[in-house]
């Protein structure tokens, strides 16, 4: 998708002037809104299951036996703080601070890859603890709510090492900045997801 | 065409050259053209209803007379899940997508979708996930669960066969394609008008598919996420919906709710756009309160997120959810009646011509209100318990899906095949057809209400003698034969056009909207000069600006905003390999190859890098001569 | 494009160090719980403050606080749309459930019935401390996908119930097991029971259940706790005629008919079949399961052969299920010989066998009936 326009905007910086607009928006970053406005509704069908079958499983193990919080919020942590460095990335980027945008955008990847491995770390410790997607109703709902996000997350950072490695192939620009702001739209929206997830799911089990 | 255009076409080495055909199956399969997935939409979804329709006549012929035995209940039990199915998700919704993608872009005079080789895999993920679902015939059975497939009659341990799996596989991934077809169309509308064409000027097909667009994108990843859970169940062995490990499977009901209610506005609201296109054109009148039917529009999209659980009164939720739901269910019968005043009020004091699309037009307006008033019965939760499952239902939604979008859908195909085909389709076989089938139609569906009122139950496949049934059935059965009737003179008729029909011009039927502005059929590139707008019904306010109150824009206003050529966006491979890739690795799940399930996933992530770095691509079209590449 | 409106990097800085510190003090208020903040309060400031993070990433690091209106109406619209439809699903799920347990006797009939020991819903520490993770290792395979219920298994044997004395002989476990009318119902209780248990056995059960309703929240978790050991003796004659019928109207009539008559070929008549199959030995434990699990497979009932499938309504509470069941067998024919009215606790007991439609298929067929 990212590339899509930019080859697009590449043509329109020759003779040929953009096509006209009726609005402002740049269409990919339209799209993107409208996808994340429909993903709301994908996440809270996932979260609205897992709320519908708290507390309904017969047999354990059980939230309260398995959720560790300290661990859990160093991996929240790590998460808002890759959308922190999005943010830097993407100012980087507007400044024509390529450098920087790079840096930024590996440390985006890299902080996502980390937050992964907490959640690999997470899922094995619960799979040692006799949780899995046939256990009970908690494990059911709880892996594949955690599991999609997850996936999101992974499709997040290999857009932005895509987006890294492109920079060498053919130079980004501030006007370019487009595209990795629409992949910053996704990360962010990937963290807010998670922010609900980690009130919703974790902390109130505990209160 | 004055001049000829000169395209300069750049080809670029990739990994699939960029396919330049024009004609032949290559040119289909690799085609971006909107005009062109538009026909492609139509025509697969009236495949697809003919389907139905076949299935819909063995369902009425085994319930022509009591215990009868032509069709044995398991075969019965596909019939109708299958007929429901490919109905409502094959055909008449596609239907709706198919004439947005072909009219939207015409209508607000722009070249071609946002993104039109997402448009391609929409379109391509669709037909191909429909036709994943018929293969089951041949595969082990079709799906035999109704088309809402109710949990936990869903469950391997209920229902060991493929069937179930080709309901879930085949409309999850053919929903993922109207998903991304709806951001398209959003994108589209949004940033692509014409200059000139402020939201308060797009006509109200367009207004009504961007509603539709909206309720899609909010109202699949539910049902997306009931598919997912039923296939992880099945596939997987999760326990989202089995009641052993103390799983509700009234969370399906819900989910598939969430997502079923919208769903028939969002059939119904694109027939809204279509009646409002014919009613005002055929009455030389515009549309009676245009900023009312929007907002109508509008708000129904809204409160259609807000009734799902009048499908559920029965299912004991309780006096409160129940009681909060009727109302709002009442509620929006409003908006829709406001609408049904309009179009009366647009045809009130206007100069009626009796053509085809305008009687099916009238036919809608009152088949559809039949259908809301049963609507506003079964809104009651006192009445819904005792119709609840009966035949009433079956004849309401009927009335609203068969009656409100087949019909107005069919005027739509009477009233844009001039447009589609340069040519016209008799109007007097026209004419007979469409009477002939709405007798059909209610001869059909009326008969039901009594039937259902008696107590006959939904999805039996007999009845005994001697109960008060052989009348009304025998009854609807006669009516389907009439309306099969009718349907095949509308096939004969469209052969019959599209050979022999009359050679008609741009604007054969005076109508209003900027599509009968260009070429019939359009060009590859839409419009030669880009349309500018400067009131509603543009086309009719350059016919008639004293009418319109208007001083038109000259025809070559928009000639600045083409001085860089018209971009014409490149065919490519990647969205039907995508699609592909897709299907075949449902294919694998469902038969539990994991191997070649993660090869169709890997094969997937590299169309999708191919169609990233691939780029937009394509050639530009100027009509003065100049060469400008790409 | 929001171009020339860019948040300057210190603002970024600022916004970050404040989502910190807030996940810090949603660490510090669940890891270090504050007695004198209520549950209630803890969890109303968990959701404030993660409403909080949630719109300083929107508005600072998604820019929708500068950029055009036209994305922020888009998302919004979404997330209200989002919001309200899962806020109310969850409510319909969780309210009612809430409500329930609330109820102390209810509590002890929903624990009995989901047969997992009440002390596991209780409270955290006992949970944590009552499952040693080696006792839970043994996971189903993938293939078996029925779920090991561990519980105290309800006695199988259909001769405790066919031996069973009348009813009124074992008034004072009755109303102990505790339906949900009884509960809901308290101050009504004379006029209800003396209306329910119009049978024989009205006057000697009426005393009894009064005072048990008195004392049921003491009793509930006791009766809950060893629910095997008084179920064969707890056979409440009271049961709510209205209820019964009110819970057949809204979940069986659509099917069987008000009358009972079903549809023929379609859906079996329940009239006078019902009771047939309560008097065959093991027959109200067969009828108990298949509204339960449901049914699966061809029957015939009066010469005429039905196909069909009968859902299974385990869902609905089993105070619910009892009395439906005590409507079906009384409300067209007469009662059956040593008529026995379901209790809760009677579909308590039959839930951890955890059937399938067709295992209820086949036990009808063991009972000599097709």
């Amino acid at each position: 998708m990212s590339a899509e326009a930019s080859s697009h905007a590449a043509s329109g910086a020759s003779a040929h002037p953009a096509p006209y607009r009726s609005s402002k928006l740049p269409d990919v970053k339209l799209l993107m809104w409208v996808f994340l406005a429909s993903d709301t509704m994908f996440f809270g069908s996932l979260i609205g299951t897992y709320l519908a079958y708290r507390e309904r499983s017969l047999v354990g193990p059980f939230p309260q036996d398995l959720f560790d919080i300290p661990l859990t919020t160093v991996s929240t942590f790590v998460l808002l703080m890759s959308s922190f460095l999005m943010v830097l990335s993407l100012h980087a980027l507007r400044q024509n601070d390529i450098g920087k945008f790079r840096l930024w955008t590996a440390g985006v990847a890299f902080f996502g890859a980390i937050f992964l491995g907490f959640q690999v770390f997470e899922f094995t410790h619960f799979a040692h603890a006799g949780l899995s997607i046939h256990q009970n109703l908690f494990g059911t709902t709880f892996f594949i709510l955690t599991g999609t996000h997850g996936v999101h997350v992974t499709v997040g950072v290999i857009w932005l090492v895509s987006l890294l490695v492109t920079s060498y192939i053919r130079p980004m620009k501030a006007k370019d900045a487009v595209y990795l702001e629409i992949a910053g739209l996704y990360w962010h929206f990937v963290d807010i997801v998670w922010i609900v997830i980690f009130t919703v799911v974790y902390l109130v089990e505990f209160v | 065409m004055a001049t000829a255009p000169t395209v300069t076409s750049p080809t670029r080495g990739k990994i699939f050259n960029r396919p330049t055909w024009t004609t032949g199956v290559g040119s289909w399969l690799t085609t971006i053209d909107h005009k062109r997935l538009g026909l492609l939409y139509i025509c697969t979804a009236f495949m697809f209803m003919i389907f139905a329709a076949v299935e819909a006549g063995l369902i009425r012929l085994q319930l022509l007379s009591p215990t009868m035995n032509i069709v044995n209940p398991d075969h019965f039990n596909q019939l109708f899940t299958m007929h429901g199915v490919t109905m409502v998700f094959l055909a008449i919704m596609p239907l709706g997508i198919g004439l947005a993608n072909y009219f939207v872009p015409l209508q607000i005079g722009a070249r071609d979708l946002a993104f039109p080789r997402l448009n391609a895999f929409g379109y391509w993920i669709y037909a191909l996930g429909g036709l994943m679902i018929y293969t089951s015939w041949f595969l082990g059975g079709a799906p035999d669960v109704g088309w809402f497939a109710y949990a936990p009659l869903t469950s391997l341990s209920h229902n060991p066969g493929l069937g179930v799996d080709f309901y879930m596989f085949g409309l999850f991934i053919s929903g993922i394609g109207t998903t991304g077809t709806a951001m398209n169309l959003i994108v589209t509308i949004i940033n692509m008008r014409a200059p000139g064409m402020t939201m308060m000027r797009v006509p109200v097909f367009t207004w009504m598919i961007l509603i539709m667009s909206f309720m899609i994108i909010y109202a699949f990843p539910p049902l997306t996420i009931a598919f997912i859970e039923v296939i992880l169940d099945r596939t997987f062995g999760t326990l989202f919906f089995v009641q052993e490990a103390g799983a509700l499977p009234i969370l399906w009901q819900h989910l598939f709710w969430i997502f079923g209610h919208p769903e028939v506005y969002i059939i119904i609201l694109p027939a809204f756009g279509v009646i409002s296109e014919i009613i005002p054109t055929f009455s030389r009148k515009s549309l009676f309160g245009y900023p009312v039917m929007i907002l109508s529009g509008i708000l129904i999209g809204f409160m259609g997120a807000a009734v799902w659980t009048h499908h559920m009164f029965t299912t004991g939720l309780g006096p409160v959810v129940n009681t909060a739901f009727s109302l709002t269910s009442f509620v929006i019968g409003i908006p829709t009646g406001i609408k049904i005043f309009n179009w009366l009020g647009t045809m009130w004091g206007g100069s009626i011509r009796f053509t085809t699309p305008i009687i099916y037009a009238i036919a809608f307006l009152i088949t559809f209100t039949l259908g809301g008033i049963t609507g506003i019965m079964l809104a009651m939760p006192t009445f819904d318990a005792q119709v609840h499952d009966t035949y009433f239902v079956v004849a309401h939604f009927h009335y609203v899906m068969g009656g409100g979008a087949l019909l107005s859908y069919l005027g739509a195909l009477y009233y844009w095949f001039p447009k589609m085909t340069g040519r016209m389709m008799s109007e007097r076989l026209g004419k007979i057809a469409a009477f002939i089938t709405v007798i059909g139609f209610h001869g059909i569906f009326f008969p039901q209400h009594i039937a259902g009122l008696l107590g006959m139950p939904r999805r039996i496949q007999t009845y005994p003698a001697g109960i008060g049934l052989e009348l009304w059935n025998a009854l609807s059965t006669v009516g389907s034969w009439l309306m099969g009737i009718g349907l095949v003179l509308i096939a004969i008729n469209v052969i019959h056009g599209l050979t022999r029909g009359k050679r008609v011009g741009d604007d054969p039927w005076d109508a209003r909207t900027l599509e009968w502005e260009t070429s019939s059929p359009p060009p590859y590139y839409d419009f030669k000069v880009q349309p500018v707008v400067n009131s509603l019904d543009p086309l009719w306010a350059r016919k008639h600006p004293e009418a319109m109150h208007v001083t038109p824009p000259a025809p070559d206003a928009g000639a600045k905003y083409d001085a860089g050529g018209i971009h014409i966006p490149g065919q490519s491979w990647y969205p039907f390999l995508a699609s592909a890739a897709i299907m075949f690795g449902c294919y694998a799940l469902m038969y539990d190859n994991f191997i070649l399930a993660i090869v169709c996933g890997l094969f997937f992530i590299f169309t999708i890098f191919g169609w990233a770095f691939e780029g937009v691509g394509g050639h530009h079209v100027h009509f003065d001569g100049a060469k400008e590449n790409a | 494009m929001s171009e020339g409106k860019h948040t300057s990097v210190s603002t970024y800085v600022i916004v970050a160090l404040i989502l910190g510190v807030i996940t810090y003090v949603e660490f510090a208020l669940v890891e270090y719980p504050q007695a004198w903040l209520g549950s209630g309060w803890t969890i109303f400031l968990l959701v404030a403050l993660s409403i909080v993070k949630f719109v300083m990433v929107v508005m600072f690091f998604m820019h929708l606080k500068d950029d055009d209106r036209t994305y922020s109406g888009f998302f919004s619209s979404g997330m209200f749309i989002a919001l309200a439809t899962f806020v109310g699903l969850t409510a319909m799920f969780i309210l009612p459930k809430a409500v329930a347990s609330t109820r102390p006797d209810n509590r002890a009939a929903q624990e009995a019935s989901h047969a997992v020991p009440h002390e596991l819903l209780d409270n955290v520490e006992t949970r944590g401390a009552s499952r040693a993770p080696a006792e839970i290792a043994d996971t189903p395979a993938v293939a078996d996908r029925s779920v090991s219920v561990e519980a105290p298994t309800a006695p199988n044997d259909a001769s405790t119930y066919s031996v069973t004395p009348p009813a009124g002989a074992t008034a004072q476990g009755g109303a102990a097991t505790a339906e949900e009318p009884a509960a809901t119902e308290a101050p009504a209780a004379e006029a209800t029971g003396a209306q329910s248990a119009a049978g024989e056995a009205a006057e000697a059960e009426e005393p009894a259940a009064q005072e048990a309703t008195a004392e049921e929240a003491e009793e509930a978790p006791a009766q809950a706790e060893a629910p095997t050991a008084e179920e064969p003796a707890a056979a409440a004659v009271s049961w709510d005629k209205d209820h019964g019928a009110a819970v057949f109207n809204a979940n069986c009539m659509a099917c069987h008919q008000m009358t009972g008559q079903g549809i023929p070929g379609a859906f079996p008549p329940l009239a006078s079949h019902a009771v047939e199959v309560y008097a065959v030995a093991g027959g109200r434990d067969y009828l108990a399961d298949a509204v339960i699990f449901g049914l699966q497979g061809a029957i015939n009932v009066n010469g005429m052969t039905y196909n069909g499938v009968m859902p299974a309504w385990g869902h609905l509470a089993d105070a619910d299920l009892a009395d439906a069941l005590n409507h079906v067998l009384t409300a067209w024919d007469d009662e059956p010989a040593g008529f026995q009215p379901y209790t809760a606790a009677d579909i308590a007991a039959r839930r951890p066998d955890g059937l399938s439609a067709g295992d209820v298929h086949a036990k009808r067929e063991a009972l000599g009936l097709h």
